[in-house]
């Protein structure tokens, strides 16, 4: 270090989910290293699953995360019974998307009203937000409940739901016990509109980064469960060419492995990227709420993912209401046809992105191999280049700024890097 | 896992038990709740999220929260201590280390949104527990076993678990 080096570190980076350090060196304006470091022990839930029944691949993967179980429960389930052969009845298809929008709506304004407001506001944590904007929180807790609630009534509980099976559901609920929400989804999307006018006057950082968007597109609908894999560049494969377009690689700065295109490119997952390539599936007045709130078809710029997931978070409350409308239970409320071996793959949109499944299954249905890619893995080398974008970009901020809108950066991925305790080291060096 | 509100009535005590049963002594809160509620007591175990823990404790009259905290280096108890606190705002719940309830808004978090937004209860009693282990497994440490069977056995036998002498008593376990 020179006597010009500068150090800025961080010694527990709050509202993120898990244990990482970046450190970046800078070198007048220019990034000569950054690293994104995940040093949390590998948890081997791949492993785990070899040799165990195909049945119980929902509820251990469900156990990666406490925040969208529902994207392992489902990932899992779609990959075994493609595995299987299995036809899944539209009721059945329609009760999962119901539940999945629960989970959107409460991870997403967890991050949203509570997480990552307060950095647009220069307020430390949704403590003080709560202070200053009691309606904003009041607003997110009440969504909060709202989505929960969803999750239970079909799954059980909220947390790492027990209703769901490969097949379906072990019972399907009542029809009143759906109607029930109706009133408060109704009143959840009207909410989350205020709340969209909110964020709309935030002073959204000014960066523009050319990212790979990639995520699931559907023929008609926004995509949550079903669809083919497209991206910003052309791609448009089906779900089980993931694995010919897309790789993890070990680095060895992390524990995590990051995700990657076959020939080394980085890639985005999460809200902005499906926004983006799906905004025409959309409703039309949802399109023109986000366009009026600044985030276009198009928009690059990273701090903007909050708006994504609010218009995400509207979007969930109207599709919710609209399946707990039409809905019939169905009947049975899961299928179970005989076993054979194969191979399957599941790919959904979890809150933070594509949450890809593949399992190997033996004939007796026993689990021979298994593949789980979540998004933050996926999304992980580009965290590490939005750093480098937002140093190079915002360098003449002092440190305590810098070090600020660094810890922004990384909370527009509403990183999932485990259900731990919190903490990111962040140092720069600055020659 | 017990985590229905609507198995308590509203307006009077209630005791949670915040942690994650298959994480060891994380477990020493839903271990606690599940024995009293056995018993009949207004009991329930909840996994920490705060916003749900607001929904839970607010509109009540008397709350008891009873948590695993981690070991810490500043006077508290050893493995299996009991720490009472019945000021929530004083300097030593802040310090207390709830790591495993730490799910992004946790207890203590819950706790300062709860006095920021006027959901607290009328009185909020947190008794931590401090743990040894947070691996994975359904067994507490035999230590914090014997000390969640004392807090269990304190309240199975208060004609008013709620009441000022019981909550007073709670000191000398």
């Amino acid at each position: 270090m020179t006597d010009s080096t500068r150090i800025i570190q961080v010694d527990a980076l709050a509202r993120v989910e898990g244990e990482g350090r970046f450190k970046v060196k800078l070198d007048g304006d220019q990034v000569v290293q950054s690293e994104f470091s995940i040093f949390e022990p590998p948890r081997y839930f791949e492993g785990l699953l070899r040799g165990r029944s195909f049945r119980d691949a929902p509820d251990v993967t469900s156990r990666i995360c406490g925040i969208c179980p529902i994207a392992y429960i489902m990932g899992a389930c779609l990959a075994m019974e493609d595995a299987l052969g299995w036809e899944i009845p539209q009721p059945i298809v329609d009760l999962r998307r119901l539940i999945y929008c629960g989970e959107w709506i409460q991870s997403h304004v967890l991050h949203t009203h509570l997480l990552h407001a307060p950095d647009f506001l220069g307020l430390q944590d949704s403590i003080e937000l709560a202070k200053s904007n009691r309606s904003l929180v009041e607003a997110g807790l009440s969504a909060k409940k709202t989505g929960n609630r969803v999750m239970e009534v079909i799954g059980g509980r909220s947390v790492h739901p027990v209703n769901t099976r490969v097949g379906g559901f072990y019972s399907a609920p009542a029809p009143e016990a759906i109607a029930a929400l109706l009133p408060d989804l109704e009143r959840g999307e009207a909410q989350s509109i205020a709340a969209l006018d909110a964020f709309s006057g935030f002073d959204f950082p000014d960066l523009e980064v050319d990212y790979l968007f990639v995520a699931l597109r559907h023929a008609s609908e926004y995509p949550i469960a079903e669809g083919r894999i497209v991206s910003s560049s052309g791609l448009d494969i089906d779900v089980a060419a993931f694995p010919d377009h897309f790789v993890e690689r070990q680095v060895p700065h992390s524990n995590a492995l990051q995700g990657v295109t076959v020939d080394g490119q980085p890639y985005l997952v999460g809200p902005l990227a499906r926004f983006n390539l799906n905004a025409d599936r959309l409703p039309a007045d949802i399109l023109a709420l986000a366009e009026r709130a600044g985030l276009v078809p198009g928009c690059r710029n990273p701090f903007k993912s909050l708006l994504a997931r609010q218009v995400e978070t509207i979007y969930a409350f109207r599709e919710a209401a609209r399946l707990a409308r039409a809905y019939v239970p169905p009947e049975p409320s899961f299928v179970d046809a005989p076993l054979r071996a194969g191979i399957g793959h599941g790919i959904t949109e979890a809150p933070r992105g594509l949450c890809y499944h593949r399992y190997e299954v033996a004939e007796d249905g026993a689990i021979v191999s298994a593949t789980i890619v979540p998004p933050t893995s996926q999304n992980q080398r580009q965290i590490e280049l939005d750093l480098v974008s937002t140093v190079e970009r915002f360098h003449k901020l002092d440190d305590d700024d810098l070090q600020w809108r660094c810890e922004q950066a990384i909370r527009n991925y509403d990183p999932c890097i485990s259900c731990a305790t919190h903490f990111l080291k962040l140092d720069v060096e600055r020659a | 896992m017990s985590s229905a509100p609507e198995r308590t009535a509203k307006g009077g005590g209630i005791i949670i038990g915040v942690g994650h049963a298959e994480r060891q002594d994380d477990g020493i809160g839903p271990y606690v709740a599940e024995a009293l509620a056995g018993r009949g007591l207004p009991a329930v175990a909840h996994e920490g999220d705060g916003s749900g823990l607001l929904e839970l404790w607010q509109d009540r009259s008397v709350c008891v929260v009873v948590d695993a905290i981690g070991r810490l280096d500043d006077g508290m108890p050893d493995a299996g201590g009991i720490h009472i606190f019945t000021e929530v705002e004083d300097a030593a719940f802040a310090r207390a280390a709830f790591v495993h309830s730490s799910h992004r808004v946790g207890l203590p978090e819950a706790v300062a949104l709860g006095a920021a937004l006027d959901r607290l209860p009328s009185r909020l009693i947190v008794i931590g527990i401090v743990g040894v282990d947070f691996g994975f497994g359904c067994a507490l440490s035999p230590s914090v076993a014997t000390s969640a069977d004392r807090v269990i056995e304190h309240f199975a036998a208060a004609e008013d678990p709620f009441s000022q002498d019981s909550i007073a008593a709670l000191a000398r376990l």
